[in-house]
Protein backbone atom coordinates (compact mmCIF):
# COMPACT_ATOMS: atom_id res chain seq x y z
CA UNK A 1 0.00 0.00 0.00
CA UNK A 2 2.74 2.17 1.17
CA UNK A 3 4.86 1.36 -2.41
CA UNK A 4 1.51 2.53 -4.12
CA UNK A 5 1.02 5.51 -2.44
CA UNK A 6 4.68 6.56 -2.80
CA UNK A 7 4.19 5.09 -6.91
CA UNK A 8 1.44 6.93 -7.35
CA UNK A 9 2.55 10.47 -6.02
CA UNK A 10 6.06 10.09 -7.77
CA UNK A 11 4.04 9.68 -11.29
CA UNK A 12 1.37 12.42 -10.74
CA UNK A 13 4.81 14.69 -10.50
CA UNK A 14 6.61 13.33 -13.41
CA UNK A 15 3.13 13.18 -15.53
CA UNK A 16 2.60 16.66 -14.29
CA UNK A 17 6.53 17.57 -15.22
CA UNK A 18 6.12 16.01 -18.82
CA UNK A 19 3.13 17.85 -19.30
CA UNK A 20 4.26 21.24 -18.73
CA UNK A 21 7.80 20.24 -20.72
CA UNK A 22 9.87 20.25 -17.66
CA UNK A 23 13.39 18.70 -16.53
CA UNK A 24 12.75 15.95 -13.96
CA UNK A 25 14.67 16.50 -10.62
CA UNK A 26 15.60 12.26 -9.91
CA UNK A 27 16.59 13.91 -6.25
CA UNK A 28 12.99 16.06 -6.33
CA UNK A 29 11.11 12.57 -7.10
CA UNK A 30 13.28 10.36 -4.47
CA UNK A 31 12.16 13.17 -1.95
CA UNK A 32 8.39 13.09 -2.62
CA UNK A 33 8.21 9.22 -2.86
CA UNK A 34 10.14 9.01 0.72
CA UNK A 35 7.76 11.57 1.94
CA UNK A 36 4.59 9.88 1.06
CA UNK A 37 5.74 6.88 2.63
CA UNK A 38 6.69 8.36 5.86
CA UNK A 39 3.27 9.98 5.77
CA UNK A 40 1.27 6.74 4.97
CA UNK A 41 3.35 4.54 7.92
CA UNK A 42 2.49 7.46 9.94
CA UNK A 43 -1.14 7.51 9.43
CA UNK A 44 -1.36 3.77 9.80
CA UNK A 45 0.19 3.27 13.11
CA UNK A 46 3.21 2.30 11.91
CA UNK A 47 1.29 -1.38 11.48
CA UNK A 48 3.93 -3.26 10.03
CA UNK A 49 7.56 -3.41 10.78
CA UNK A 50 8.61 -2.06 7.48
CA UNK A 51 5.97 1.13 8.17
CA UNK A 52 7.83 1.24 11.78
CA UNK A 53 11.19 1.42 9.69
CA UNK A 54 10.23 3.86 7.69
CA UNK A 55 9.72 6.36 10.10
CA UNK A 56 12.29 5.65 12.57
CA UNK A 57 14.63 5.93 9.15
CA UNK A 58 12.74 9.46 8.41
CA UNK A 59 13.38 10.63 11.83
CA UNK A 60 17.13 9.66 13.10
CA UNK A 61 19.83 12.21 11.32
CA UNK A 62 21.10 11.29 8.05
CA UNK A 63 25.00 10.76 7.59
CA UNK A 64 25.53 14.30 7.01
CA UNK A 65 23.32 15.40 9.72
CA UNK A 66 25.74 13.52 12.21
CA UNK A 67 28.67 14.36 11.19
CA UNK A 68 29.62 17.07 14.15
CA UNK A 69 29.47 13.62 16.40
CA UNK A 70 32.61 12.47 14.34
CA UNK A 71 34.58 14.53 16.94
CA UNK A 72 35.73 12.83 19.83
CA UNK A 73 33.45 15.03 22.55
CA UNK A 74 33.68 14.19 25.81
CA UNK A 75 30.28 15.96 28.25
CA UNK A 76 32.66 16.24 31.19
CA UNK A 77 34.97 19.54 31.37
CA UNK A 78 36.78 17.48 34.69
CA UNK A 79 37.61 14.65 32.64
CA UNK A 80 38.69 16.91 29.83
CA UNK A 81 41.01 18.75 31.67
CA UNK A 82 42.21 15.41 32.67
CA UNK A 83 42.93 14.31 29.18
CA UNK A 84 43.80 17.42 28.38
CA UNK A 85 46.68 17.20 31.03
CA UNK A 86 47.74 13.79 30.44
CA UNK A 87 47.89 14.00 26.17
CA UNK A 88 49.45 17.81 26.90
CA UNK A 89 47.15 19.14 24.73
CA UNK A 90 44.84 22.36 25.00
CA UNK A 91 41.36 21.97 25.49
CA UNK A 92 38.25 23.36 23.67
CA UNK A 93 35.57 24.00 25.49
CA UNK A 94 32.25 24.15 23.46
CA UNK A 95 29.57 25.90 25.97
CA UNK A 96 25.76 26.46 25.85
CA UNK A 97 22.69 26.99 28.12
CA UNK A 98 21.33 23.49 27.05
CA UNK A 99 24.01 20.22 26.62
CA UNK A 100 25.26 20.77 22.76
CA UNK A 101 25.43 17.14 22.70
CA UNK A 102 21.47 16.61 23.83
CA UNK A 103 18.97 18.69 23.71
CA UNK A 104 19.46 22.31 23.74
CA UNK B 1 20.75 24.07 16.49
CA UNK B 2 22.83 25.79 14.01
CA UNK B 3 26.50 25.04 15.37
CA UNK B 4 26.57 20.90 14.86
CA UNK B 5 25.54 21.80 11.18
CA UNK B 6 27.70 25.14 10.53
CA UNK B 7 30.95 24.83 12.50
CA UNK B 8 31.41 21.41 14.05
CA UNK B 9 30.36 19.60 10.60
CA UNK B 10 32.89 21.38 8.27
CA UNK B 11 35.75 19.14 8.04
CA UNK B 12 38.56 21.29 8.71
CA UNK B 13 37.12 21.80 12.20
CA UNK B 14 36.60 18.52 12.80
CA UNK B 15 40.17 17.26 12.02
CA UNK B 16 41.70 20.40 14.10
CA UNK B 17 39.82 19.32 16.99
CA UNK B 18 40.10 15.99 16.75
CA UNK B 19 44.26 16.26 16.35
CA UNK B 20 45.36 19.09 18.21
CA UNK B 21 42.24 19.46 21.12
CA UNK B 22 40.66 17.89 23.37
CA UNK B 23 37.06 18.67 22.79
CA UNK B 24 34.57 19.00 25.70
CA UNK B 25 30.99 19.47 25.22
CA UNK B 26 29.42 21.49 27.99
CA UNK B 27 26.02 22.93 29.34
CA UNK B 28 27.30 26.32 31.00
CA UNK B 29 23.60 26.33 32.61
CA UNK B 30 25.08 24.18 35.35
CA UNK B 31 28.77 25.10 34.90
CA UNK B 32 28.49 28.36 35.34
CA UNK B 33 27.01 28.17 39.01
CA UNK B 34 28.12 25.57 39.77
CA UNK B 35 29.73 25.77 43.95
CA UNK B 36 33.10 22.84 43.06
CA UNK B 37 35.93 22.47 41.04
CA UNK B 38 34.46 22.29 37.93
CA UNK B 39 32.45 25.19 38.00
CA UNK B 40 35.30 27.01 39.26
CA UNK B 41 37.62 25.85 36.59
CA UNK B 42 34.82 26.61 33.83
CA UNK B 43 34.12 30.17 35.20
CA UNK B 44 37.96 31.14 35.46
CA UNK B 45 38.10 30.23 31.47
CA UNK B 46 35.15 31.89 30.96
CA UNK B 47 36.43 35.27 33.14
CA UNK B 48 38.97 35.56 30.71
CA UNK B 49 36.85 35.66 27.44
CA UNK B 50 34.36 37.36 25.09
CA UNK B 51 31.60 37.61 27.96
CA UNK B 52 33.97 38.47 30.75
CA UNK B 53 32.39 40.64 33.77
CA UNK B 54 28.53 39.82 31.30
CA UNK B 55 25.16 40.57 33.57
CA UNK B 56 22.97 42.07 31.35
CA UNK B 57 21.24 41.25 29.22
CA UNK B 58 21.87 37.92 31.18
CA UNK B 59 24.84 35.87 32.92
CA UNK B 60 25.61 33.36 29.97
CA UNK B 61 29.22 32.43 29.09
CA UNK B 62 27.91 30.38 25.92
CA UNK B 63 30.85 30.05 23.24
CA UNK B 64 33.83 28.46 22.38
CA UNK B 65 36.61 28.55 24.18
CA UNK B 66 40.15 27.10 23.75
CA UNK B 67 42.43 26.98 27.11
CA UNK B 68 45.16 25.05 28.94
CA UNK B 69 43.96 22.23 31.04
CA UNK B 70 45.24 24.89 33.77
CA UNK B 71 42.73 27.59 33.07
CA UNK B 72 44.69 29.74 31.04
CA UNK B 73 42.71 31.14 27.98
CA UNK B 74 44.48 30.80 24.67
CA UNK B 75 41.42 32.49 22.87
CA UNK B 76 37.33 32.66 22.52
CA UNK B 77 34.27 33.04 20.49
CA UNK B 78 30.99 33.03 20.69
CA UNK B 79 29.83 32.71 16.53
CA UNK B 80 28.26 29.92 14.14
CA UNK B 81 30.85 31.14 11.35
CA UNK B 82 33.10 28.72 10.82
CA UNK B 83 36.06 30.92 9.08
CA UNK B 84 35.76 32.77 12.02
CA UNK B 85 35.96 29.75 14.08
CA UNK B 86 39.23 28.31 12.48
CA UNK B 87 40.63 31.49 12.99
CA UNK B 88 40.34 31.52 16.75
CA UNK B 89 41.46 28.14 16.84
CA UNK B 90 44.69 28.84 15.11
CA UNK B 91 45.38 31.34 17.07
CA UNK B 92 45.18 29.29 20.05
CA UNK B 93 47.29 26.75 18.65
CA UNK B 94 49.77 29.65 18.48
CA UNK B 95 49.76 30.71 21.87
CA UNK B 96 49.33 27.02 22.71
CA UNK B 97 52.77 26.20 21.30
CA UNK B 98 54.57 28.81 22.61
CA UNK B 99 53.62 27.78 26.32
CA UNK B 100 54.96 24.55 28.23
CA UNK B 101 52.48 21.63 27.65
CA UNK B 102 53.24 20.15 30.44
CA UNK B 103 50.48 20.66 33.52
CA UNK B 104 49.52 18.72 36.57
CA UNK B 105 46.65 15.95 36.42
CA UNK B 106 43.78 17.30 38.19
CA UNK B 107 42.31 15.41 41.30
CA UNK B 108 39.54 14.17 42.00
CA UNK B 109 36.46 17.09 43.87
CA UNK B 110 33.48 16.87 45.28
CA UNK B 111 30.94 17.23 42.94
CA UNK B 112 28.06 20.32 43.63
CA UNK B 113 25.21 17.45 45.11
CA UNK B 114 22.62 20.01 43.90
CA UNK B 115 23.94 19.67 40.24
CA UNK B 116 25.00 16.35 40.50
CA UNK B 117 23.99 14.79 37.04
CA UNK B 118 25.72 11.19 37.11
CA UNK B 119 24.85 8.29 35.57
CA UNK B 120 23.07 5.66 37.22
CA UNK B 121 25.39 2.41 37.26
CA UNK B 122 24.20 0.16 34.81
CA UNK B 123 21.59 2.04 33.20
CA UNK B 124 20.48 1.90 29.37
CA UNK B 125 21.60 4.89 27.64
CA UNK B 126 18.59 5.73 24.56
CA UNK B 127 19.32 8.17 22.06
CA UNK B 128 16.40 10.10 21.13
CA UNK B 129 15.61 12.11 18.05
CA UNK B 130 12.69 14.30 17.30
CA UNK B 131 11.54 15.62 13.82
CA UNK B 132 8.34 16.97 11.96
CA UNK B 133 6.49 14.30 9.94
CA UNK B 134 5.59 15.61 6.32
CA UNK B 135 1.93 16.05 5.48
CA UNK B 136 -0.31 15.69 2.50
CA UNK B 137 -0.85 19.15 2.20
CA UNK B 138 2.92 20.51 3.10
CA UNK B 139 5.91 19.12 1.63
CA UNK B 140 9.12 18.28 3.97
CA UNK B 141 10.51 21.54 3.04
CA UNK B 142 7.94 23.75 3.72
CA UNK B 143 7.84 22.22 6.76
CA UNK B 144 11.48 22.18 7.05
CA UNK B 145 11.83 18.66 8.37
CA UNK B 146 14.94 19.15 8.25
CA UNK B 147 15.10 20.65 11.58
CA UNK B 148 15.60 18.13 14.52
CA UNK B 149 16.55 18.04 18.21
CA UNK B 150 18.16 15.07 20.32
CA UNK B 151 17.50 14.22 23.96
CA UNK B 152 18.90 10.97 25.74
CA UNK B 153 16.68 8.37 27.49
CA UNK B 154 18.24 6.84 31.05
CA UNK B 155 16.78 3.67 32.09
CA UNK B 156 17.81 2.30 35.21
CA UNK B 157 19.01 -0.52 35.47
CA UNK B 158 16.02 -2.32 37.37
CA UNK B 159 13.75 -1.00 35.07
CA UNK B 160 15.35 -2.32 31.94
CA UNK B 161 15.84 -5.86 34.04
CA UNK B 162 11.81 -5.69 34.09
CA UNK B 163 11.66 -5.40 30.46
CA UNK B 164 12.76 -8.95 30.13
CA UNK B 165 11.00 -11.80 31.37
CA UNK B 166 12.74 -14.56 33.58
CA UNK B 167 10.88 -17.02 31.54
CA UNK B 168 10.12 -15.84 28.07
CA UNK B 169 7.54 -17.34 26.18
CA UNK B 170 6.19 -16.05 22.49
CA UNK B 171 2.81 -14.37 23.06
CA UNK B 172 3.61 -13.52 26.93
CA UNK B 173 2.01 -9.75 27.35
CA UNK B 174 2.89 -7.72 30.37
CA UNK B 175 3.32 -3.85 31.32
CA UNK B 176 6.54 -1.81 31.36
CA UNK B 177 6.84 -0.25 34.70
CA UNK B 178 5.08 2.48 35.20
CA UNK B 179 7.68 4.99 36.33
CA UNK B 180 9.29 4.22 33.01
CA UNK B 181 6.38 5.10 31.08
CA UNK B 182 5.75 8.36 32.96
CA UNK B 183 9.03 9.26 31.93
CA UNK B 184 9.33 8.71 28.54
CA UNK B 185 5.55 10.55 28.26
CA UNK B 186 6.57 13.73 30.60
CA UNK B 187 9.86 13.99 29.77
CA UNK B 188 10.99 12.92 26.37
CA UNK B 189 7.25 13.40 24.20
CA UNK B 190 8.25 17.20 24.12
CA UNK B 191 8.39 18.91 21.31
CA UNK B 192 12.10 20.57 21.11
CA UNK B 193 12.08 20.45 17.43
CA UNK B 194 12.58 24.14 17.14
CA UNK B 195 13.00 25.61 20.18
CA UNK B 196 13.04 24.44 24.13
CA UNK B 197 9.65 23.60 25.46
CA UNK B 198 9.15 22.15 29.59
CA UNK B 199 8.21 19.16 30.35
CA UNK B 200 5.00 17.56 31.35
CA UNK B 201 3.48 17.62 34.82
CA UNK B 202 1.63 14.85 36.39
CA UNK B 203 -1.18 16.88 36.07
CA UNK B 204 -0.94 16.83 31.92
CA UNK B 205 -0.64 13.40 31.72
CA UNK B 206 -4.28 11.82 31.29
CA UNK B 207 -3.14 8.73 30.27
CA UNK B 208 -0.29 6.33 28.89
CA UNK B 209 0.79 2.84 28.84
CA UNK B 210 3.27 0.31 27.40
CA UNK B 211 3.09 -3.11 26.66
CA UNK B 212 5.22 -5.67 25.55
CA UNK B 213 4.87 -8.76 23.71
CA UNK B 214 6.97 -11.55 23.47
CA UNK B 215 7.62 -12.10 19.75
CA UNK B 216 10.03 -14.65 19.76
CA UNK B 217 12.44 -16.55 21.93
CA UNK B 218 14.99 -19.20 21.85
CA UNK B 219 18.11 -20.09 23.80
CA UNK B 220 20.13 -16.80 22.52
CA UNK B 221 18.10 -14.06 21.80
CA UNK B 222 14.29 -12.92 23.11
CA UNK B 223 12.76 -10.61 20.58
CA UNK B 224 9.98 -8.46 22.30
CA UNK B 225 7.85 -6.18 20.42
CA UNK B 226 6.03 -2.56 22.14
CA UNK B 227 2.86 -1.46 21.62
CA UNK B 228 1.93 2.18 23.56
CA UNK B 229 0.12 5.26 23.75
CA UNK B 230 0.41 8.53 26.01
CA UNK B 231 -1.69 11.49 25.77
CA UNK B 232 -0.67 15.04 27.45
CA UNK B 233 -2.85 17.90 27.56
CA UNK B 234 -1.49 21.02 29.64
CA UNK B 235 -3.87 24.80 30.04
CA UNK B 236 -2.60 27.95 28.40
CA UNK B 237 0.87 29.23 30.31
CA UNK B 238 -0.56 32.91 29.52
CA UNK B 239 3.16 33.65 28.93
CA UNK B 240 4.20 35.97 26.32
CA UNK B 241 7.23 35.66 24.26
CA UNK B 242 9.39 38.85 24.57
CA UNK B 243 10.91 39.01 21.15
CA UNK B 244 7.90 38.14 19.03
CA UNK B 245 5.32 39.05 21.40
CA UNK B 246 3.02 36.09 20.69
CA UNK B 247 1.04 35.22 23.85
CA UNK B 248 0.43 31.35 24.71
CA UNK B 249 -3.23 31.33 25.57
CA UNK B 250 -3.99 27.95 24.06
CA UNK B 251 -3.82 24.47 25.19
CA UNK B 252 -0.82 22.63 24.19
CA UNK B 253 -0.99 18.64 23.40
CA UNK B 254 0.76 15.33 22.40
CA UNK B 255 -1.20 12.43 21.09
CA UNK B 256 1.01 9.65 20.60
CA UNK B 257 1.31 5.85 19.40
CA UNK B 258 4.02 4.30 20.09
CA UNK B 259 5.83 1.22 19.10
CA UNK B 260 9.12 -0.40 19.45
CA UNK B 261 11.34 -3.55 19.32
CA UNK B 262 13.95 -4.81 21.91
CA UNK B 263 16.20 -7.63 21.02
CA UNK B 264 18.19 -9.32 24.13
CA UNK B 265 20.89 -11.70 24.11
CA UNK B 266 20.27 -14.49 26.24
CA UNK B 267 23.87 -15.56 26.74
CA UNK B 268 25.21 -12.27 27.92
CA UNK B 269 22.28 -10.39 30.08
CA UNK B 270 22.86 -7.59 27.48
CA UNK B 271 20.44 -5.79 25.43
CA UNK B 272 21.24 -5.81 21.72
CA UNK B 273 18.55 -3.78 19.85
CA UNK B 274 16.26 -1.12 21.59
CA UNK B 275 14.08 0.81 18.99
CA UNK B 276 10.84 2.57 19.45
CA UNK B 277 8.94 5.59 17.89
CA UNK B 278 6.16 7.88 19.29
CA UNK B 279 3.84 9.01 16.30
CA UNK B 280 2.62 12.00 17.53
CA UNK B 281 -0.14 14.85 16.91
CA UNK B 282 1.02 17.84 18.82
CA UNK B 283 -0.86 20.88 19.52
CA UNK B 284 -0.34 24.61 20.82
CA UNK B 285 3.06 26.22 21.67
CA UNK B 286 5.58 27.23 24.80
CA UNK B 287 6.66 30.29 25.23
CA UNK B 288 10.24 29.30 23.18
CA UNK B 289 9.44 26.53 20.95
CA UNK B 290 8.54 28.74 17.99
CA UNK B 291 5.61 27.59 16.95
CA UNK B 292 3.40 30.32 16.78
CA UNK B 293 2.93 29.93 13.07
CA UNK B 294 2.26 26.10 13.12
CA UNK B 295 0.18 25.71 16.12
CA UNK B 296 -1.33 22.50 14.55
CA UNK B 297 -2.55 19.75 15.00
CA UNK B 298 0.22 18.04 12.88
CA UNK B 299 2.70 15.26 13.23
CA UNK B 300 5.93 14.98 14.84
CA UNK B 301 7.68 11.86 15.55
CA UNK B 302 10.60 10.81 18.22
CA UNK B 303 12.92 7.85 17.83
CA UNK B 304 14.47 6.00 19.91
CA UNK B 305 17.92 4.06 19.62
CA UNK B 306 20.44 2.10 22.39
CA UNK B 307 23.69 3.30 22.37
CA UNK B 308 26.62 2.09 24.03
CA UNK B 309 26.43 3.43 28.10
CA UNK B 310 30.35 4.45 27.77
CA UNK B 311 31.26 8.03 29.14
CA UNK B 312 31.18 9.81 25.83
CA UNK B 313 27.69 8.87 25.59
CA UNK B 314 26.35 9.74 29.12
CA UNK B 315 25.22 13.33 28.38
CA UNK B 316 22.25 13.59 30.91
CA UNK B 317 19.10 13.98 29.78
CA UNK B 318 17.19 17.75 29.21
CA UNK B 319 15.18 17.20 32.24
CA UNK B 320 17.26 15.00 34.51
CA UNK B 321 17.40 17.18 37.58
CA UNK B 322 14.17 17.53 39.62
CA UNK B 323 11.58 14.67 39.28
CA UNK B 324 12.92 12.58 36.03
CA UNK B 325 13.48 9.84 38.49
CA UNK B 326 11.40 8.72 41.37
CA UNK B 327 11.51 6.02 43.88
CA UNK B 328 9.54 2.99 43.01
CA UNK B 329 7.75 1.43 40.01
Amino acid sequence: MKRMIALAAALSIAAAAFAENLTIDPNKLKQIAEESSVIAAFEQNMQTDEQFQTVMRFILPDPGEAKWRQIPWTPDIWEGRIRAAQQEKPMFIWAMNGDPLGCV
Amino acid sequence: MTGRASVFSDDRVIKILTDQFIPVADNCSFTQIQKDAEGEFFRKVAEQGHYAGRTKPTGTRQGLYACAPDGELLASINTTRVEHVLSMLNKALEKWNKKNPTADVPASYEKDKYFNRSFPEGALILRETMRDIPRKDKSGDEIQTWKHNFDHLWIRKEEAQALIPDNPKAGMEYEAPKELVRRIAQYHLVDHVRGEAPPWHDKHLQKAGLTLRVESVDENAVTIRLDGHAFLEAEPSGQTNPYSGFKIDMKRGMDAKIKGVIRYNRKTNAFEQFDMVAAASRWGATTYNFRQNDLGPAPIGFAFELIPSEPRNQTPPKFLLGSYFRNGN
